[in-house]
C-alpha cells in the first residue's frame, strides 16, 4: 500500500478513536451525580449554599446527551472548555504543561533505549556469565522499585543531603531570567530554549534539574527494554545466519552488533515508541515528587478534582498522541523489517 | 569456562544493597547543619495547593487572598495583631454618620502601579463591582448582608435586584469620600472587619473598564439598562483581574504560572508607605513534603508549609525559628443530623432494633448530650493535634469578639454519657442498642481519629453501641449532604469553619441558625435562637451585643446540636534570617503582613 494513502487512512481513524474515547470517559463521569461533579467548584463549606446555582450554571443536571452534545459542539468550534485544575482554558493548559513533560521524555527516552539496548545486548552475548546475572538483578530491582520510593530516595540523598540536584525546573534566579524580556521563549523547553538563546547558565541549571527525574523515570523502563532486548538477542543469536557468520570467521563483536542486533531491535523499536508515548503523556509521580509539573501532574489534578473538561481534554490529547505514535512505529517497522508491508502481512 | 560468583557472594551483594538502601533515608541532613543565607532581598515560601484567581471580588480561598493582600490595599486594616482595632490605609479616617451610614475619606497621593491616582470613584467602583459580580460561591455576600440586608443579587439563578440598590449602597460624597449606606442599622466593628479583608481591595476603575470589565454604569455604555447583569456571576475568565492585576499595594504582579505552580511579585517602588523590604515575593506550590523540607533547610525557601505530623522532623534544626501556639480562627465540630434522609444507607435498619437508628434519632437531647460526654478531648488533642489545640465549647471561639471563656464545656465522662443514653426519649439505649456509620473526609487523619475516639468510647459504654467508620471523598460528602430530597443522608458529619471576619455572627450563623450553612443539613431549628441571632447581628450597642452572644454560647451548650471539637494552634517555621513577623489570625496565608518583615544575615 502506498505510504501516503496509508498515513491518511490511519489518521482518519483518529475520528472514531477520539469519539469513542471521549464518549466512554464522559459516560463514566456521568456516573457521578450532579452534586459530585459540582464539587470541582465547591471546595469549601462556605460555598455549600451556592451548590444549586453552580449545578444550574454548568448544566450539570442536564441529560447525558445534552451535556455531551454541548461539549462536542464547543470542541468542534475549537473550545475545549475551562480547566479549573490549570486556571486557564483546557487547550492552553495542555499547551503550557506539555513542554515540561516533553523535556523529560526527550532526555529520558534516548537514555532508556540506548542503555536498555546496550545492557540487553551485553547480557545476551554473555549469557549465564556474571554480567548476565548482574543485569538480571538490576532488571529485577529496576522493575520492582516503586517509582515514588526511588524518587524520594534520590531527592533525599542528592538534594536533601548533598544539595546537588534540586527539584523544580529551574532555580529562582534562572526562572527570573527566563521570565524576563531578555530571554526569548521558543519552545518553553528550558534546555532547548537555553541553547537557542545561547545562555549557558540556564542550560546548565536546567540540566541540573533534569538529572533526578530523568533517572527516576528511566530505571523501570531500562529494566524492561533490557530484558526485552536480551530475549530478542538470544533468539537472533540462535538463528542460522548467525551461525553462518561465525563459520565465516567474523569477529564475535561484528556478529553480535552488525548481524544479530539489527534483527533483535525490531520488537524493541515497537516498544520504544510506546515508551516515548507513555512518557510524553505524563509521569504523575515523578512530576509531583520533583515539582516538575507537566501534563501528567495536570491530568492527575484534573482526575482528583473531577475537572471533567480537563479530563476530556487530556483524553483527546492522549488519543491523538497514541494514534500518531502507533503510526510512526508501524512505518518504522516496515523500514527495519523489509518483510513487513504497510497495511499488514508479510512479503 | 565461565567463572561463576558463588551463591554466598550474591547473598552478600544483595544484603549490602539492602543495608545501603536502608541507611540512605538517614542521609537527610541533621539539625546541626547550618542553613545558608540565600536569595538576599527575596522572600520565598513553599506551600501546597494553588491559586484560584487574583480577582479580589472572586477569590474566596486563602492562597489567592494572600497574594491579593500583597498587591492591593484596602481602606483600613487590622492594627497589628488586633482583630477589632484598625489603622487607616487608603482611607485617612472613617466616621459613623448614623446607624445606617459610614463614611470613609480617601487618602491623597496614592497611586496604582500605572500611575493612576486612587480616588473615591475607584473605591465606589471596587465595592460596586464586587456586588455586581457576586459570583456563586464567592465572598461578596459579605457586602450584601450589611448593605442590602440580603445574601446576594439572585434568587433561583435570576438577578432580582435593581442596579439602583447597588448604586445607592455606595456613593461618593464630599468630593473625596465614600459613604456606605445600610438599609438597616448595622454594627460598626464587623463592617470594618469586612472592609479590611481582601474582597474589599480597591482596584483601578479605568484600567478595569479599559480591559473589558464592567464600566461602573447600569448600561455599561450601551442602550440596555440591564447590561450590568452581563457581569453578574460571570465565567472566571471574563474578569481581566483573574490573571492580571492593577493594584496599589507594596508588590506588583510579575509572573503567575498556574501550571508550573508559582507566582512572583516584585516590589512597588512607588508604594505610598514606602518601598517594602523584600524586592521579590515568590510563592511556590510544591505538593511533596520532602522537597519543601529540603528547600527550607538548604535556605532555598524562607518559609514552608509543614503538615502537623511532620513537625518533629524540624525540631532539631537550630537555624529555624519555630513560632508556635498561634490561635487560628478556625474550628472543627461534629454535627448531629436530627432529620436524616430516608434514603440514607448509613443508618442500617432505620429502626432502633440494635441494627440501625431511626431518621430522627438525634432529635433527642439526651442522646446528643450522651454523645458529647462520650468524647475524649484530651486524647484527641494529644493524638490528632500533637497537643496543639484547645477545646471549644461553642462556635464563638477565642479571638472573636464576645468570646466567653466561662461558657461551660462538655468533658469526657462515660458515667454521665451512659446515664443520658439510658434515659433518652428512646428508652434505655444500652439495652436496645444502635448502629450507624460515621464518615470522615478521606485522608483527614484528625477527623478519622475523632471518629475512632467517639466509636470506641461508645462501645466501652455498651457493646450494643456500634459505630462503623467510613472514609468518604469530598465529592461523595457533598452528594450525601445535598440530596435530591434536600435532607442530608449522613447521620453525623464533621466539618470545619474558618473566619471570614472575626465577628461572632460569622460563626454563630452557620452553626446555630436554622437557615445557616450547616443547619439545613442537620434539621436543627430553634426559633428563639434564630431570633436572637438576627437581633445580635444588627445590634449596634456593644453591651447588648455581648449579652446576646453570651446567651447564644450558653444555648449551644444547652442544646448540643453538635460536638464542638477544637480550635487548632498554628505554627510557622521561618529561617532565622527572617524578622518582623507577627501573627494576626485574620490575615490570609502563612507569612501574614509581609510588608513589615525583612531578611538579614545576622
Amino acid at each position: 500500500m502506498e505510504l501516503r494513502s496509508y498515513i491518511i487512512r490511519r489518521l482518519l481513524l483518529l475520528i472514531p478513536v477520539l469519539f469513542g474515547v471521549t464518549l466512554f470517559i464522559f459516560g463514566i463521569t456521568m456516573l457521578f451525580s450532579p452534586v459530585q461533579r459540582a464539587s470541582l467548584y465547591i471546595t469549601d463549606p462556605k460555598q455549600l449554599v451556592d451548590l444549586p446555582t453552580i449545578i444550574q450554571m454548568y448544566g450539570l443536571d442536564k441529560p447525558f446527551f445534552v451535556q455531551y452534545g454541548t461539549w462536542l459542539g464547543q470542541v468542534l468550534r475549537g473550545n475545549l472548555g475551562w480547566s479549573e485544575a490549570g486556571s486557564m482554558p483546557v487547550a492552553d493548559a495542555i499547551w503550557h504543561s506539555l513542554p515540561a513533560t516533553l523535556e523529560l521524555a526527550i532526555f529520558a527516552t534516548p537514555l532508556i533505549i540506548f542503555l536498555g539496548i546496550f545492557l540487553g545486548t551485553k547480557a545476551a552475548a554473555n549469557k549465564d556469565k556474571p554480567l548476565d546475572h548482574g543485569t538480571r538483578v538490576m532488571a529485577i530491582l529496576g522493575w520492582s522499585l516503586p517509582t515514588f520510593w526511588l524518587g524520594l530516595l534520590l531527592m533525599m540523598f542528592f538534594y536533601g543531603f548533598l544539595n546537588w540536584f534540586p527539584p523544580g525546573r529551574l532555580t529562582d534566579q534562572m526562572q527570573i531570567l527566563v521570565d524576563s524580556a531578555a530571554f526569548i521563549r521558543y519552545t518553553h523547553i528550558n534546555t532547548i530554549d537555553a541553547i537557542l538563546n545561547l545562555n549557558g547558565p540556564v542550560l546548565l541549571d536546567a540540566l541540573r534539574h533534569l538529572v533526578l527525574p530523568v533517572i527516576t523515570l528511566s530505571v523501570t523502563h531500562v529494566a524492561f527494554i533490557m530484558r526485552l532486548m536480551r530475549s530478542s538477542m538470544l533468539e537472533s543469536l540462535g538463528k542460522g545466519y548467525v551461525l553462518t557468520a561465525r563459520a565465516k570467521g567474523l569477529d564475535e563483536r561484528v556478529v553480535v552488533n552488525r548481524h544479530a542486533r539489527r534483527n533483535a531491535l525490531i520488537p524493541v523499536i515497537t516498544v520504544s515508541g510506546y515508551v516515548f508515548a507513555g512518557l510524553a503523556s505524563g509521569a504523575v509521580i515523578t512530576e509531583t515528587i520533583f515539582s516538575y509539573k507537566g501534563i501528567g501532574w495536570w491530568a492527575w489534578q484534573a482526575a482528583v478534582r473531577l475537572d471533567i473538561p480537563s479530563i476530556l481534554g487530556f483524553a483527546l490529547f492522549s488519543g491523538v498522541l497514541f494514534v500518531f505514535i502507533n503510526l510512526v512505529v508501524d512505518i518504522l517497522y516496515t523500514r527495519v523489517d523489509p518483510r513487513v508491508r504497510l497495511g499488514g502481512g508479510l512479503q | 569456562m565461565s567463572k561463576r560468583i558463588p551463591k554466598m557472594g550474591w547473598i552478600i551483594l544483595a544484603a549490602l544493597l539492602c543495608v545501603s538502601l536502608a541507611i540512605l533515608p538517614a542521609c537527610g541532613g541533621g539539625g546541626g547543619t547550618p542553613i545558608p543565607y540565600k536569595n538576599d532581598g527575596a522572600f520565598v515560601q513553599e506551600t501546597i495547593g494553588g491559586l484560584n484567581s487574583l480577582d479580589p471580588a472572586w477569590a474566596y480561598d486563602t492562597a489567592s487572598g494572600e497574594q491579593i493582600q500583597y498587591m492591593y490595599d484596602t481602606l483600613l486594616y487590622y492594627d497589628g495583631n488586633h482583630t477589632d482595632q484598625f489603622v487607616p490605609m487608603l482611607a485617612t479616617n472613617w466616621t459613623v454618620v448614623n446607624s445606617t451610614a459610614i463614611k470613609f475619606c480617601i487618602r491623597d497621593g496614592v497611586h496604582f502601579w500605572n500611575g493612576d491616582n486612587v480616588t473615591a470613584e475607584d473605591v465606589e467602583y471596587s465595592i460596586e463591582r464586587a456586588m455586581v459580580q457576586n459570583r456563586a460561591g464567592g465572598p461578596t455576600w459579605m457586602f450584601y448582608m450589611p448593605l442590602l440586608d440580603r445574601m446576594g443579587s439572585r434568587s433561583g439563578g435570576v438577578v432580582v435586584i435593581n442596579f439602583s440598590a447597588i448604586d445607592n449602597a455606595v456613593e461618593v460624597v464630599d468630593g473625596n469620600c465614600v459613604q456606605f449606606n445600610f438599609v438597616r442599622a448595622f454594627p460598626e466593628t464587623p463592617f470594618l472587619q469586612i472592609m479590611s479583608n481582601t474582597w474589599a481591595s480597591i482596584v483601578d476603575k479605568d484600567w478595569c473598564a479599559a480591559h473589558g470589565d464592567w464600566d461602573g454604569t447600569a448600561n455599561n455604555g450601551t442602550g440596555n439598562s440591564t447590561m450590568w447583569t452581563y457581569y453578574n456571576n460571570p465565567p472566571k475568565s471574563r474578569s481581566p483581574l483573574y490573571k492580571g492585576a492593577m493594584g496599589n499595594g507594596p508588590w506588583e504582579l510579575d509572573t503567575w504560572d498556574a501550571i508550573a505552580g508559582y507566582i512572583r511579585l516584585t516590589k512597588n517602588t512607588g508604594y505610598w508607605q514606602g518601598p517594602a523590604q523584600f524586592n521579590t515575593v515568590t510563592t511556590k506550590f510544591v505538593d511533596e513534603w520532602t522537597s519543601r523540607k529540603s528547600s527550607l533547610v538548604h535556605g532555598d525557601a524562607d518559609l514552608v508549609y509543614v503538615p502537623r505530623n511532620y513537625i518533629d522532623q524540624l525540631a532539631s534544626y537550630t537555624d529555624l525559628n519555630a513560632i508556635k501556639d498561634l490561635p487560628e480562627l478556625t474550628v472543627d465540630a461534629f454535627f448531629f443530623n436530627q432529620n436524616i434522609g430516608n434514603s440514607s444507607t448509613y443508618i442500617g435498619s432505620k429502626a432502633l432494633d440494635g441494627n440501625g437508628i431511626p431518621t430522627n434519632f438525634f432529635s433527642d437531647l439526651n442522646v446528643r448530650k450522651g454523645f458529647n460526654y462520650a468524647f475524649d478531648w484530651d486524647t484527641y488533642i494529644s493524638d490528632a493535634m500533637q497537643g496543639e489545640a484547645t477545646q471549644v465549647g461553642s462556635p464563638v471561639i477565642d479571638g472573636l469578639l464576645y468570646y466567653n471563656n466561662a461558657t461551660p464545656k462538655y468533658s469526657l465522662n462515660l458515667t454521665l454519657a451512659k446515664y443520658y443514653l439510658e434515659h433518652s426519649g428512646w428508652g434505655n439505649l444500652s439495652s436496645i442498642g444502635f448502629e450507624f456509620t460515621l464518615c470522615y473526609n478521606t485522608g483527614n487523619i484528625p477527623r478519622k481519629t475523632a471518629c475512632e475516639i467517639l466509636a470506641e468510647n461508645l462501645l466501652a459504654i455498651s457493646e450494643n453501641f456500634i459505630v462503623n467508620i467510613q472514609p468518604i471523598t469530598w465529592d461523595t460528602f457533598l452528594d450525601k449532604i445535598f440530596t435530591i430530597s434536600g435532607i442530608s443522608d449522613l447521620p453525623m458529619f464533621q466539618i470545619g469553619w474558618q473566619a471570614d471576619y472575626p465577628d461572632p455572627d460569622n460563626f454563630v450563623t452557620p452553626f446555630q441558625y436554622s437557615s445557616g450553612d450547616f443547619a439545613a443539613y442537620t434539621g436543627y431549628s430553634n426559633a428563639t435562637v434564630d431570633a436572637l441571632i438576627d437581633s445580635a447581628r444588627l445590634e449596634t450597642n456593644p453591651i447588648t451585643r455581648q449579652a446576646d452572644y453570651y446567651t447564644l454560647q450558653q444555648a449551644y451548650y444547652n442544646e448540643a446540636p453538635g460536638i464542638m471539637l477544637v480550635q487548632p494552634l498554628g505554627r510557622r517555621f521561618f529561617t532565622k534570617y527572617i524578622h518582623g513577623y507577627y501573627f494576626n489570625p485574620v490575615t490570609p496565608g502563612m507569612p501574614g503582613p509581609l510588608y513589615d518583615m525583612y531578611k538579614s544575615n545576622p
